[in-house]
Protein backbone atom coordinates (compact mmCIF):
# COMPACT_ATOMS: atom_id res chain seq x y z
CA UNK A 1 0.00 0.00 0.00
CA UNK A 2 2.80 2.49 1.25
CA UNK A 3 4.46 1.69 -2.73
CA UNK A 4 0.82 3.04 -4.24
CA UNK A 5 1.05 5.79 -1.82
CA UNK A 6 4.17 6.99 -3.48
CA UNK A 7 3.03 5.99 -6.35
CA UNK A 8 0.21 8.07 -6.31
CA UNK A 9 1.84 11.01 -4.61
CA UNK A 10 4.89 10.77 -7.11
CA UNK A 11 1.82 10.99 -9.98
CA UNK A 12 -0.51 13.57 -8.55
CA UNK A 13 2.05 15.83 -6.77
CA UNK A 14 5.49 15.61 -7.90
CA UNK A 15 4.56 15.90 -11.26
CA UNK A 16 4.97 18.41 -13.62
CA UNK A 17 1.41 19.05 -13.72
CA UNK A 18 1.41 19.58 -9.56
CA UNK A 19 4.10 21.80 -9.16
CA UNK A 20 2.61 24.04 -12.16
CA UNK A 21 -1.09 24.07 -10.57
CA UNK A 22 0.78 24.66 -7.15
CA UNK A 23 2.61 27.84 -9.03
CA UNK A 24 -0.26 28.94 -10.17
CA UNK A 25 -2.64 28.97 -6.72
CA UNK A 26 0.39 31.07 -5.55
CA UNK A 27 0.17 33.26 -8.43
CA UNK A 28 -3.71 33.74 -7.77
CA UNK A 29 -3.15 34.04 -3.80
CA UNK A 30 -1.18 36.60 -4.56
CA UNK A 31 -3.05 38.79 -6.64
CA UNK A 32 -5.90 38.06 -4.28
CA UNK A 33 -3.89 39.05 -1.54
CA UNK A 34 -1.91 42.58 -3.12
CA UNK A 35 -5.85 43.34 -4.22
CA UNK A 36 -6.51 43.73 -0.46
CA UNK A 37 -4.44 46.73 -0.41
CA UNK A 38 -4.81 47.90 -3.56
CA UNK A 39 -8.10 48.00 -4.63
CA UNK A 40 -10.12 51.00 -2.83
CA UNK A 41 -13.29 48.75 -1.60
CA UNK A 42 -11.30 45.77 -0.60
CA UNK A 43 -8.65 47.74 1.59
CA UNK A 44 -11.83 49.44 3.34
CA UNK A 45 -12.66 45.92 4.66
CA UNK A 46 -11.92 44.92 8.19
CA UNK A 47 -9.37 42.55 9.18
CA UNK A 48 -11.32 39.83 10.06
CA UNK A 49 -12.96 40.35 6.44
CA UNK A 50 -9.84 40.06 4.75
CA UNK A 51 -9.34 36.87 6.19
CA UNK A 52 -12.34 35.63 5.89
CA UNK A 53 -12.67 36.17 2.14
CA UNK A 54 -9.45 34.69 1.36
CA UNK A 55 -10.42 31.26 3.44
CA UNK A 56 -13.69 31.77 1.01
CA UNK A 57 -11.39 31.70 -1.71
CA UNK A 58 -8.60 28.75 -0.37
CA UNK A 59 -11.29 26.35 0.18
CA UNK A 60 -13.39 27.01 -3.23
CA UNK A 61 -10.18 26.80 -4.80
CA UNK A 62 -9.23 23.61 -2.41
CA UNK A 63 -12.74 21.36 -3.28
CA UNK A 64 -12.22 22.56 -7.10
CA UNK A 65 -9.21 21.00 -7.05
CA UNK A 66 -9.53 17.88 -5.36
CA UNK A 67 -12.92 16.78 -6.94
CA UNK A 68 -10.95 16.97 -10.37
CA UNK A 69 -8.13 14.80 -8.89
CA UNK A 70 -10.45 12.41 -7.54
CA UNK A 71 -12.89 12.22 -10.84
CA UNK A 72 -10.18 11.45 -12.77
CA UNK A 73 -8.36 8.82 -10.52
CA UNK A 74 -10.62 5.48 -10.81
CA UNK A 75 -12.22 6.49 -14.10
CA UNK A 76 -8.66 7.31 -15.46
CA UNK A 77 -7.05 4.11 -14.37
CA UNK A 78 -9.72 2.42 -16.02
CA UNK A 79 -9.62 4.32 -19.23
CA UNK A 80 -6.02 4.43 -19.89
CA UNK A 81 -6.05 0.21 -18.96
CA UNK A 82 -4.29 0.02 -15.96
CA UNK A 83 -7.12 -0.49 -13.03
CA UNK A 84 -6.99 -4.01 -13.98
CA UNK A 85 -3.25 -4.86 -13.26
CA UNK A 86 -3.98 -2.24 -9.67
CA UNK A 87 -6.82 -4.92 -8.85
CA UNK A 88 -4.93 -8.04 -9.66
CA UNK A 89 -2.34 -7.33 -6.67
CA UNK A 90 -2.96 -8.25 -3.30
CA UNK A 91 -4.31 -4.84 -1.68
CA UNK A 92 -8.23 -5.10 -1.13
CA UNK A 93 -10.48 -2.00 -3.31
CA UNK A 94 -10.59 -0.03 0.01
CA UNK A 95 -6.50 0.34 0.24
CA UNK A 96 -6.69 0.81 -3.22
CA UNK A 97 -9.42 3.55 -2.82
CA UNK A 98 -7.21 4.72 0.70
CA UNK A 99 -4.33 5.34 -1.15
CA UNK A 100 -5.84 7.83 -3.55
CA UNK A 101 -7.82 9.57 -0.84
CA UNK A 102 -4.29 10.07 0.67
CA UNK A 103 -2.70 11.40 -2.53
CA UNK A 104 -5.82 14.12 -2.33
CA UNK A 105 -4.88 14.91 1.05
CA UNK A 106 -1.26 15.24 -0.02
CA UNK A 107 -1.83 17.55 -2.87
CA UNK A 108 -4.51 19.57 -0.72
CA UNK A 109 -1.81 20.20 2.49
CA UNK A 110 1.04 21.04 0.47
CA UNK A 111 -2.28 24.05 -1.45
CA UNK A 112 -2.80 24.69 2.44
CA UNK A 113 1.03 25.09 3.33
CA UNK A 114 1.23 27.39 0.39
CA UNK A 115 -1.53 29.34 2.06
CA UNK A 116 0.55 30.27 5.26
CA UNK A 117 2.47 33.00 4.50
CA UNK A 118 -0.41 34.77 3.25
CA UNK A 119 -2.49 34.36 5.96
CA UNK A 120 0.38 35.56 8.17
CA UNK A 121 0.72 38.96 5.94
CA UNK A 122 -3.12 39.09 6.37
CA UNK A 123 -3.58 38.69 10.15
CA UNK A 124 -0.28 40.45 10.89
CA UNK A 125 -0.65 42.29 14.12
CA UNK A 126 -3.47 40.36 15.23
CA UNK A 127 -4.06 36.92 17.16
CA UNK A 128 -6.01 35.88 14.49
CA UNK A 129 -3.47 33.29 12.47
CA UNK A 130 -4.06 30.45 15.45
CA UNK A 131 -8.05 30.26 15.16
CA UNK A 132 -7.64 30.72 11.05
CA UNK A 133 -5.18 27.99 10.98
CA UNK A 134 -7.39 25.70 13.13
CA UNK A 135 -10.56 26.53 10.51
CA UNK A 136 -8.47 25.52 8.34
CA UNK A 137 -7.08 21.83 9.56
CA UNK A 138 -10.51 21.06 11.91
CA UNK A 139 -13.44 22.68 9.22
CA UNK A 140 -11.68 23.12 6.17
CA UNK A 141 -10.39 19.53 5.99
CA UNK A 142 -13.29 17.18 6.45
CA UNK A 143 -14.67 19.37 3.62
CA UNK A 144 -11.97 18.88 1.26
CA UNK A 145 -11.90 15.37 2.11
CA UNK A 146 -15.91 15.09 1.60
CA UNK A 147 -15.67 16.28 -1.64
CA UNK A 148 -12.78 14.27 -2.61
CA UNK A 149 -14.70 10.88 -1.44
CA UNK A 150 -17.20 12.33 -3.00
CA UNK A 151 -15.66 12.47 -6.71
CA UNK A 152 -13.56 9.27 -6.01
CA UNK A 153 -16.97 7.63 -5.46
CA UNK A 154 -18.27 9.15 -8.87
CA UNK A 155 -14.86 7.82 -10.77
CA UNK A 156 -15.93 4.11 -9.08
CA UNK A 157 -19.17 4.21 -10.36
CA UNK A 158 -19.46 6.11 -13.78
CA UNK A 159 -16.63 4.62 -16.60
CA UNK A 160 -15.67 8.00 -17.68
CA UNK A 161 -13.12 10.63 -16.68
CA UNK A 162 -15.44 13.83 -18.19
CA UNK A 163 -19.10 12.75 -16.71
CA UNK A 164 -17.34 11.90 -13.54
CA UNK A 165 -15.86 15.36 -13.23
CA UNK A 166 -18.95 16.90 -14.50
CA UNK A 167 -21.28 15.72 -11.77
CA UNK A 168 -18.53 16.10 -8.95
CA UNK A 169 -18.44 19.99 -10.01
CA UNK A 170 -22.63 19.47 -10.22
CA UNK A 171 -22.29 18.61 -6.51
CA UNK A 172 -20.38 21.45 -5.89
CA UNK A 173 -22.05 24.20 -7.43
CA UNK A 174 -25.55 22.69 -5.88
CA UNK A 175 -23.81 23.35 -3.16
CA UNK A 176 -22.55 26.46 -3.04
CA UNK A 177 -25.06 28.09 -4.52
CA UNK A 178 -26.07 30.23 -1.78
CA UNK A 179 -22.81 31.95 -1.76
CA UNK A 180 -24.07 33.58 -4.98
CA UNK A 181 -27.09 34.34 -3.45
CA UNK A 182 -28.57 37.64 -1.36
CA UNK A 183 -29.72 36.94 1.69
CA UNK A 184 -33.43 38.05 1.01
CA UNK A 185 -33.53 35.12 -1.64
CA UNK A 186 -31.39 32.72 1.06
CA UNK A 187 -34.60 33.62 3.25
CA UNK A 188 -37.06 31.49 1.46
CA UNK A 189 -37.74 28.54 -0.54
CA UNK A 190 -35.73 26.49 -2.23
CA UNK A 191 -32.63 28.42 -1.62
CA UNK A 192 -33.44 28.80 2.34
CA UNK A 193 -33.23 24.56 2.02
CA UNK A 194 -30.15 24.61 0.35
CA UNK A 195 -28.40 27.04 2.30
CA UNK A 196 -29.74 24.93 5.79
CA UNK A 197 -28.23 22.18 4.61
CA UNK A 198 -25.35 22.81 2.26
CA UNK A 199 -21.68 21.81 3.91
CA UNK A 200 -20.37 24.56 1.87
CA UNK A 201 -22.80 27.30 3.44
CA UNK A 202 -22.39 25.85 7.10
CA UNK A 203 -18.97 25.82 6.62
CA UNK A 204 -18.71 29.60 6.03
CA UNK A 205 -21.57 30.16 9.12
CA UNK A 206 -19.10 28.60 11.15
CA UNK A 207 -16.10 30.74 10.12
CA UNK A 208 -18.53 33.84 10.85
CA UNK A 209 -19.64 32.53 13.99
CA UNK A 210 -15.67 31.66 14.76
CA UNK A 211 -13.95 34.77 13.94
CA UNK A 212 -16.55 37.34 14.05
CA UNK A 213 -19.08 36.48 16.58
CA UNK A 214 -17.01 34.80 18.48
CA UNK A 215 -19.53 32.23 19.44
CA UNK A 216 -19.62 29.56 22.20
CA UNK A 217 -17.58 25.98 21.19
CA UNK A 218 -21.14 24.42 21.08
CA UNK A 219 -22.68 26.91 18.79
CA UNK A 220 -19.90 26.33 16.43
CA UNK A 221 -19.94 22.63 16.36
CA UNK A 222 -24.02 22.68 15.52
CA UNK A 223 -22.94 25.41 12.30
CA UNK A 224 -20.24 22.67 11.41
CA UNK A 225 -23.17 19.74 12.16
CA UNK A 226 -23.78 19.51 7.47
CA UNK A 227 -20.45 19.69 7.23
CA UNK A 228 -19.56 15.96 9.21
CA UNK A 229 -22.62 15.05 8.31
CA UNK A 230 -21.67 15.38 4.49
CA UNK A 231 -18.60 13.72 5.57
CA UNK A 232 -20.38 10.19 6.72
CA UNK A 233 -22.82 10.30 3.77
CA UNK A 234 -19.29 10.74 1.35
CA UNK A 235 -17.86 8.05 3.20
CA UNK A 236 -20.43 5.84 3.00
CA UNK A 237 -20.80 6.32 -0.65
CA UNK A 238 -17.37 5.75 -1.33
CA UNK A 239 -17.65 2.18 0.61
CA UNK A 240 -20.42 1.30 -1.54
CA UNK A 241 -18.66 2.45 -4.59
CA UNK A 242 -15.70 0.96 -4.08
CA UNK A 243 -17.48 -2.70 -4.21
CA UNK A 244 -18.98 -1.43 -7.31
CA UNK A 245 -15.13 -0.34 -8.85
CA UNK A 246 -14.19 -2.79 -11.57
CA UNK A 247 -12.17 -2.73 -14.91
CA UNK A 248 -13.85 -2.13 -18.49
CA UNK A 249 -15.47 -5.19 -19.84
CA UNK A 250 -14.01 -6.44 -23.17
CA UNK A 251 -12.96 -9.36 -25.30
CA UNK B 1 -60.35 102.30 3.34
CA UNK B 2 -62.22 99.29 1.64
CA UNK B 3 -58.95 98.25 -0.50
CA UNK B 4 -56.48 98.96 2.45
CA UNK B 5 -59.09 96.22 4.82
CA UNK B 6 -58.83 93.70 1.78
CA UNK B 7 -55.09 93.40 1.85
CA UNK B 8 -54.96 93.20 5.45
CA UNK B 9 -57.45 90.38 5.72
CA UNK B 10 -55.42 88.44 2.54
CA UNK B 11 -52.30 88.71 4.57
CA UNK B 12 -53.73 87.15 7.72
CA UNK B 13 -55.63 84.86 5.74
CA UNK B 14 -51.87 83.93 4.17
CA UNK B 15 -50.39 83.87 7.37
CA UNK B 16 -53.27 81.73 8.76
CA UNK B 17 -52.89 79.07 5.76
CA UNK B 18 -49.14 78.76 5.93
CA UNK B 19 -49.54 78.21 9.63
CA UNK B 20 -51.90 75.37 8.59
CA UNK B 21 -49.66 74.17 6.18
CA UNK B 22 -46.61 73.88 8.34
CA UNK B 23 -49.08 72.73 11.15
CA UNK B 24 -49.69 69.63 8.52
CA UNK B 25 -46.35 69.46 8.37
CA UNK B 26 -45.10 68.71 11.91
CA UNK B 27 -48.36 66.03 12.01
CA UNK B 28 -47.32 63.44 9.11
CA UNK B 29 -49.73 60.84 8.39
CA UNK B 30 -47.15 57.59 9.53
CA UNK B 31 -44.13 58.53 11.59
CA UNK B 32 -41.13 56.54 12.23
CA UNK B 33 -38.93 56.55 15.19
CA UNK B 34 -36.00 54.46 16.33
CA UNK B 35 -36.04 53.06 19.88
CA UNK B 36 -32.44 51.34 19.79
CA UNK B 37 -29.57 52.11 19.23
CA UNK B 38 -28.93 55.20 19.75
CA UNK B 39 -25.68 55.59 18.01
CA UNK B 40 -22.76 52.75 17.13
CA UNK B 41 -19.22 53.39 17.50
CA UNK B 42 -17.94 49.78 17.05
CA UNK B 43 -15.17 47.90 14.51
CA UNK B 44 -16.58 46.20 11.52
CA UNK B 45 -18.11 43.22 11.67
CA UNK B 46 -20.48 44.76 14.31
CA UNK B 47 -23.92 42.99 14.37
CA UNK B 48 -27.04 44.75 15.06
CA UNK B 49 -30.76 45.08 15.45
CA UNK B 50 -32.65 48.16 14.76
CA UNK B 51 -35.62 48.44 16.55
CA UNK B 52 -37.85 51.15 15.14
CA UNK B 53 -41.46 52.13 16.03
CA UNK B 54 -44.20 52.91 13.09
CA UNK B 55 -47.31 54.85 14.50
CA UNK B 56 -49.91 55.74 12.27
CA UNK B 57 -51.67 59.09 12.84
CA UNK B 58 -55.02 59.07 10.67
CA UNK B 59 -58.23 58.09 11.15
CA UNK B 60 -57.55 54.87 8.74
CA UNK B 61 -55.80 51.65 8.58
CA UNK B 62 -52.76 51.40 6.23
CA UNK B 63 -52.35 48.33 4.23
CA UNK B 64 -49.07 46.78 3.30
CA UNK B 65 -46.02 48.92 4.25
CA UNK B 66 -42.73 48.03 3.70
CA UNK B 67 -40.33 49.27 6.31
CA UNK B 68 -36.80 49.18 5.75
CA UNK B 69 -32.90 50.40 6.62
CA UNK B 70 -31.44 53.27 4.74
CA UNK B 71 -27.77 54.23 5.37
CA UNK B 72 -25.90 57.28 3.99
CA UNK B 73 -21.83 57.08 3.73
CA UNK B 74 -21.18 60.58 4.80
CA UNK B 75 -17.44 60.05 4.74
CA UNK B 76 -17.26 59.07 1.31
CA UNK B 77 -21.06 61.04 0.31
CA UNK B 78 -22.81 58.43 -1.17
CA UNK B 79 -25.78 55.96 -0.19
CA UNK B 80 -24.53 52.11 0.31
CA UNK B 81 -25.74 48.78 -1.04
CA UNK B 82 -27.17 47.02 1.59
CA UNK B 83 -26.91 43.74 0.54
CA UNK B 84 -23.33 43.74 1.28
CA UNK B 85 -24.74 44.85 5.14
CA UNK B 86 -27.33 42.09 5.13
CA UNK B 87 -29.82 44.50 5.80
CA UNK B 88 -31.34 44.44 2.04
CA UNK B 89 -34.32 42.75 3.58
CA UNK B 90 -37.26 44.70 4.72
CA UNK B 91 -39.89 44.22 6.94
CA UNK B 92 -43.56 44.13 6.12
CA UNK B 93 -46.65 45.31 8.01
CA UNK B 94 -50.05 43.90 6.74
CA UNK B 95 -52.33 46.37 8.14
CA UNK B 96 -51.26 49.65 10.24
CA UNK B 97 -54.62 50.33 12.37
CA UNK B 98 -55.69 53.92 12.58
CA UNK B 99 -53.73 55.52 15.68
CA UNK B 100 -51.47 51.96 15.86
CA UNK B 101 -48.13 51.73 17.21
CA UNK B 102 -46.19 48.82 16.02
CA UNK B 103 -42.73 48.04 16.62
CA UNK B 104 -40.38 45.98 14.10
CA UNK B 105 -36.52 44.88 14.60
CA UNK B 106 -34.10 45.16 11.40
CA UNK B 107 -30.58 43.36 11.45
CA UNK B 108 -28.03 44.77 9.96
CA UNK B 109 -24.22 43.75 10.14
CA UNK B 110 -21.33 46.48 9.61
CA UNK B 111 -18.82 45.75 7.10
CA UNK B 112 -17.06 48.58 5.81
CA UNK B 113 -14.86 51.47 7.85
CA UNK B 114 -16.76 54.78 7.17
CA UNK B 115 -19.20 57.16 9.34
CA UNK B 116 -22.44 56.64 8.30
CA UNK B 117 -26.21 58.51 8.86
CA UNK B 118 -28.57 55.17 9.47
CA UNK B 119 -32.60 55.49 9.41
CA UNK B 120 -35.57 53.69 8.77
CA UNK B 121 -38.01 54.28 6.22
CA UNK B 122 -41.38 53.43 5.76
CA UNK B 123 -43.36 52.95 2.61
CA UNK B 124 -47.03 51.77 1.65
CA UNK B 125 -48.33 50.38 -1.85
CA UNK B 126 -51.74 53.05 -1.21
CA UNK B 127 -49.14 56.08 -1.35
CA UNK B 128 -46.34 57.95 -3.30
CA UNK B 129 -45.22 59.39 0.26
CA UNK B 130 -42.22 58.35 2.19
CA UNK B 131 -41.84 58.45 6.14
CA UNK B 132 -38.46 58.38 7.91
CA UNK B 133 -37.15 58.44 10.77
CA UNK B 134 -34.40 60.75 12.03
CA UNK B 135 -31.04 59.45 11.62
CA UNK B 136 -28.54 58.17 14.08
CA UNK B 137 -24.85 58.53 13.44
CA UNK B 138 -22.86 55.13 13.03
CA UNK B 139 -18.95 55.23 13.51
CA UNK B 140 -17.05 52.11 12.29
CA UNK B 141 -13.83 52.32 13.00
CA UNK B 142 -10.90 51.09 11.06
CA UNK B 143 -9.02 48.26 12.74
CA UNK B 144 -6.76 46.60 10.17
CA UNK B 145 -3.19 46.17 11.00
CA UNK B 146 -1.89 44.83 7.71
CA UNK B 147 1.07 45.68 6.61
CA UNK B 148 1.59 46.54 2.92
CA UNK B 149 5.18 45.94 2.82
CA UNK B 150 4.63 42.52 4.50
CA UNK B 151 1.80 41.98 1.60
CA UNK B 152 4.05 43.09 -1.03
CA UNK B 153 7.08 40.40 0.01
CA UNK B 154 4.41 37.80 0.94
CA UNK B 155 3.28 38.33 -2.59
CA UNK B 156 5.94 38.26 -4.60
CA UNK B 157 7.87 35.75 -2.69
CA UNK B 158 6.19 32.78 -2.32
CA UNK B 159 5.71 32.66 -6.36
CA UNK B 160 9.47 33.20 -6.38
CA UNK B 161 10.01 30.61 -4.01
CA UNK B 162 7.62 27.76 -5.45
CA UNK B 163 8.90 28.52 -9.31
CA UNK B 164 12.70 27.70 -8.18
CA UNK B 165 11.06 24.47 -6.78
CA UNK B 166 9.43 24.16 -10.44
CA UNK B 167 12.76 25.06 -12.26
CA UNK B 168 14.77 22.11 -9.79
CA UNK B 169 12.15 19.86 -9.86
CA UNK B 170 12.60 20.31 -13.85
CA UNK B 171 16.67 20.06 -13.61
CA UNK B 172 16.27 17.41 -12.12
CA UNK B 173 14.30 15.39 -13.99
CA UNK B 174 16.01 16.10 -17.44
CA UNK B 175 18.92 14.62 -15.65
CA UNK B 176 17.86 11.43 -14.74
CA UNK B 177 16.45 11.21 -18.11
CA UNK B 178 20.06 12.30 -19.56
CA UNK B 179 21.54 9.58 -17.37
Amino acid sequence: MFSLIKKEIREHVLSRKGVWIFFAISILFSGLTYSFISVKELSLLAQVEVNMTFMKALIGISILVSIILGSTMVSGEREQGTLESLLLTPLSKMKIILSKVIGILAFWLIISIISIPYFYALTYGTNMLFTILAYLYLIGLPLVISFSLLSLAFSSWISSSKNATLLSIIVFLVTAIPMFLSTTIKKSGFAHLVDSLSPVSSSMLTLKDWLVNKLSTFTILMDSLPVLCFLIISIICLSYASKKMDFLGGE
Amino acid sequence: MFKKATIIIAILLGFFVTEKNAFAMEQPNIEVKIISPNQVKDYPGKETIVKAQVINYTNHSIKDLVVYITMADMGKKWTVNLEDYSADKPEQIKELKAGETKEISLPIRFVYTSNYYLYVTATSAQSLDIYSSIGIPIEIIGNTKINPTIIQIVSIGTPLIILVFVIIHFTKNRRKRVA
